[in-house]
């Protein structure tokens, strides 16, 4: 048994050292191809500049020649040439007019890169779907409608909000509830990205993304979501629901309606801020001061002046603050608390001797 | 001698066996574990890798929900490039930002410059004391600059206190601690704040740090010289930054974030009381905090490593400067583990407590002295005969074969992603180090990690002194 104990022993030590020695021998392929990769990459990525600098003059004279375009008048473009076209134009897009975004639409029919286009989302890559659905964001056919909300509705996050951008660039509101649907319990998503897509669906999206977010399975994630964007298009269509989330359990969730709230200017969010003075959550009773502020609601004087002694530091700056936007009323008040300085009132007189300092009213 | 060696060897065969095969199998678990690594930082780049998706680095550019963030770049006597990094800071490419620099008592003219150059003056902007600093002597804006401050202060030799003062006067909700030397690229603030924004619960993100002086220009420009201590750490920090780190946010088991570059959620530093002040190891020291805090106030919470994100800076380029950064590292780390040792396999802090933590202590405190006994003991063993030939190319493959293959494997995972290294040149050269660090390199921070530990047990405080040479007007090669 000790015999075979030992066999085993040295068994196991050969096994080690060879094991690792296969693993050297396949490090030094590993980085034998790594290299050669490399090699031919960087060769590859020198013609693929050569040619960008050569197609941007040609891409910005079709754009600009004065001559109507039609496949006679546009120079033959390559297949290898198309990713490149592809990635010139994207760039285009973002700074274009509209005279020049039909011109677009026009080279980018003329050359079939719409076909090119379709194929690329046909491949697993992320890259390559995402910049597609970009594109199809400014085509104006059907086709591309369909496309993108097929894409809208998987759940690849990125694809997705690639997709969902691109039907807000189209205005394709009507396809917003069914996309809304699926992505309502996601709570692995990009909330603030979301947000700003949504944001851009504008007013005639705030009804469907309202019920987006009062959905009872809508993830804390949609549900913020939801509130920065109505925050954002600021429709009073969506201040009942925005006013129901101030009662939300979760901390983010009621940090994020008031923050909303403080963006619209109407008569039933004042008791609503008022109310927010004296919620559990710091972040939310500062948001509530600093649209109470803004706002210059000035029957909020009282309970803005007890949020001066608040144990959080942003609490009683936003209420200082709040304080001085209110005028002379509310001036006085921080006067007087430095004035009157008295260590029960330390910290009210502390934050008054800031604001005032920083407003230059020292 | 050799008679009373060999008698010794002979009579204590099991126990020198058995001290070998604990250096073994150490070695191997070791290289095992590296090995899980790997596929778990592929899947973790796979799945998260922003590489791909240029749209929305775009649409984060121009769009109003993107978190605004303060960079908070501590300075000390900086007076020969602090104007210039205030200018590459101000470049960056972020849609809301402000640079707070702080001055922490520089004795030379490193204010003085900032005040001309930005046409800085006085301001009595207010700001919360929540976490302990020295006194803050002024803080200056600039009309022309208006996302640019500058914090003066006294100092108390102490880098975290001057993060502190950052800190306090910072009113974004994300804050960003940068050196004074390192150079951020233009676009990693957006790459870490997507982080931020997947997760609402996002407390710190880290992002990769590489060498800034590994490649760097001939004074005639014409030429690119590589350096061989720069290009061991490069190489080392590739295999930490894009394997090590991306599978320990994988397993979300993320204890660190570096110091040189890491993005903050502002009000939970001001809860924890920012950084520890009498800790060589404050990054690490910080991350600690943090899991502590939230976990015994049972709060929801995240961190995440961003490799994307990456930050420049210059490393140790001789041997004596690098010994005391990785004997202050160890000294750190110990520091850490010593302080928050009631994580330690404590069930209420969950993965971190009863897998992470520990983990780590085995990985870089008791695996580098295990090694290090190995490397005096196993030769000498072999040469006295009491172990065989098996023995002996056993412990040469863990200790120092198998290594290679981590390294090639790091190389690759971070060329197939990002292919962040420009020159075939600069490729072969990385590669050829990630043979040759495993034979020396490597053992040679063993070693001062066993410094670092009688530095630790001595009590031994401070920094050292890092000499800088300013590199980073010559970086134009890295096409940051």
């Amino acid at each position: 048994m000790l015999v075979s104990f030992i066999d085993s022993d040295q068994a196991l030590l050969k096994m080690i050292w060879r094991v690792s020695l296969i693993g050297f021998v396949i490090s030094l392929g590993l980085l034998a191809a790594l290299l050669i990769w490399k090699i031919h990459r960087n060769c590859q990525q020198h013609l693929i500049h050569i040619r960008i600098q050569q197609l941007k003059p040609l891409l910005n004279a079709v754009l600009y020649a004065p001559t109507a375009l039609n496949q006679n008048s546009l120079p033959p473009l390559k297949r290898a040439d198309r990713p490149l076209i592809v990635n010139l134009i994207i760039e285009l897009l973002r700074n274009i007019r509209n005279d020049d975004m039909h011109r677009i639409m026009q080279i980018i029919s003329l050359w079939k890169i719409d076909n090119y286009i379709y194929q690329q989302l046909k491949k697993n890559s992320r890259y390559h779907q995402i910049q597609a659905l970009t594109m199809l964001g400014y085509f104006n056919d059907e086709k591309s409608l369909l496309t993108l909300k097929k894409y809208a509705l998987k759940t690849k996050h990125y694809v997705q909000l690639a997709a969902l951008r691109s039907l807000a660039q189209r205005h394709a509101v009507e396809y917003l509830p069914e996309i809304l649907k699926i992505l309502a319990p996601q709570s692995n998503q990009n909330t603030l990205m979301l947000a700003d897509i949504l944001e851009r669906f504008g007013e005639p999206a705030v009804e469907f993304i309202s019920q987006f977010i009062l959905e009872q399975n809508s993830s804390e994630s949609s549900k913020v979501a939801g509130l920065i964007a109505l925050g954002h298009i600021a429709s009073i269509n969506a201040l009942s629901t925005i006013i129901v989330f101030t009662d939300n359990l979760s901390d983010l969730v009621r940090t994020q309606a008031y923050i909303s709230l403080s963006k619209m200017n109407h008569l039933t969010i004042y008791p609503v801020l008022k109310k927010g003075l004296n919620d559990s959550c710091e972040h939310v009773r500062a948001e509530a001061a600093k649209a109470i502020g803004y706002h210059r609601l000035a029957d909020c004087i009282q309970p803005l002046t007890k949020l001066l002694n608040d144990p959080y530091w942003r609490v009683r700056y936003q209420a200082a603050f709040a304080l001085y936007q209110l005028g002379t009323s509310g001036i006085l008040i921080l006067r007087n608390l430095i004035l009157t300085k008295q260590s029960v009132n330390s910290f009210a007189a502390t934050i008054a001797q800031q604001v005032l300092a920083e407003q230059g009213q020292s | 001698m050799l008679n009373t060696t060999l008698e010794f060897t002979h009579q204590h065969l099991i126990w020198i066996q058995t001290i070998a095969w604990t250096v073994i199998v150490s070695g191997l678990i070791q290289n095992l574990f590296y090995l899980c690594q790997l596929p778990a930082a592929w899947l973790e780049l796979n799945q998260y890798s922003q590489y791909e998706d240029s749209e929305s680095r775009w649409h984060l550019l121009i769009s109003q929900v993107t978190l605004p963030i303060s960079i908070l770049v501590p300075a000390y006597n900086e007076e020969l490039t602090i104007v210039e990094n205030v200018h590459q800071l101000l470049t960056l490419n972020y849609p809301l930002f402000e640079a707070i620099i702080i001055n922490d008592g520089s004795t030379d003219e490193t204010l003085q410059k900032l005040i001309t150059e930005f046409n800085l003056k006085l301001s009595t902007r207010a700001y919360e004391t929540s976490v302990k600093h020295a006194p803050i002597r002024g803080i200056y804006i600039s009309d022309t600059y208006p996302n640019l401050m500058v914090i003066d202060k006294e100092n108390v030799q102490s880098k975290a206190d001057a993060i502190n003062a950052g800190i306090n006067v910072s009113r974004h909700p994300l804050f960003c601690v940068v050196d004074a030397d390192s150079l951020l690229e233009a676009s990693s603030l957006l790459n870490a704040v997507r982080a931020y924004m997947e997760n609402l619960y996002m407390v710190a993100v880290g992002g990769a740090i590489r060498a800034l002086n590994d490649e760097v220009p001939s004074s005639t420009g014409k030429k690119i010289n590589y350096r061989f201590l720069p290009l061991l750490q490069s190489m080392e920090y590739m295999r930490s930054f894009f394997m090590s780190r991306l599978a320990w946010s994988r397993w979300k088991m993320l204890t660190i974030i570096s110091g040189a570059f890491g993005i903050f959620k502002r009000d939970i530093a001001l809860k924890i009381g920012g950084f520890s002040h009498h800790t060589v190891g404050e990054d690490y020291d910080f991350i600690m905090k943090m899991h502590d805090y939230l976990v015994k106030h049972q709060q929801k919470y995240s961190m995440s490593y961003v490799p994307e994100t990456v930050c420049w800076t210059e490393v140790p380029e001789d041997w004596s400067m690098l010994k005391k950064q990785r004997t202050r590292w160890q000294r750190g780390a110990l520091e850490v583990f010593f302080k928050y040792r009631h994580i330690f396999f404590n069930r209420r802090y969950k993965i971190i407590g009863l897998i992470g933590l520990p983990l780590h202590f085995i990985m870089d405190v008791l695996g580098p002295i295990i090694e290090c006994v190995g490397y005096l003991i196993i030769p000498f063993f072999y040469l006295t005969g009491a172990l065989n030939l098996n023995f002996l190319l056993a412990y040469t493959a863990v200790a120092f074969v198998f290594g290679v293959f981590i390294s090639v494997s790091s190389l690759a995972l971070e060329e197939i992603t990002f292919q962040q290294i420009k020159s075939s040149k600069h490729l072969l050269l990385l590669g050829l180090i990630a043979i040759v660090e495993n034979f020396g390199y490597r053992q040679l921070n063993n070693f001062w990690r066993i410094l670092g530990w009688i530095q630790f047990l001595t009590k031994k405080q401070g920094w050292g002194t890092m000499i800088r040479k300013g590199y980073k007007a010559k970086a134009r090669n890295k096409h940051i």
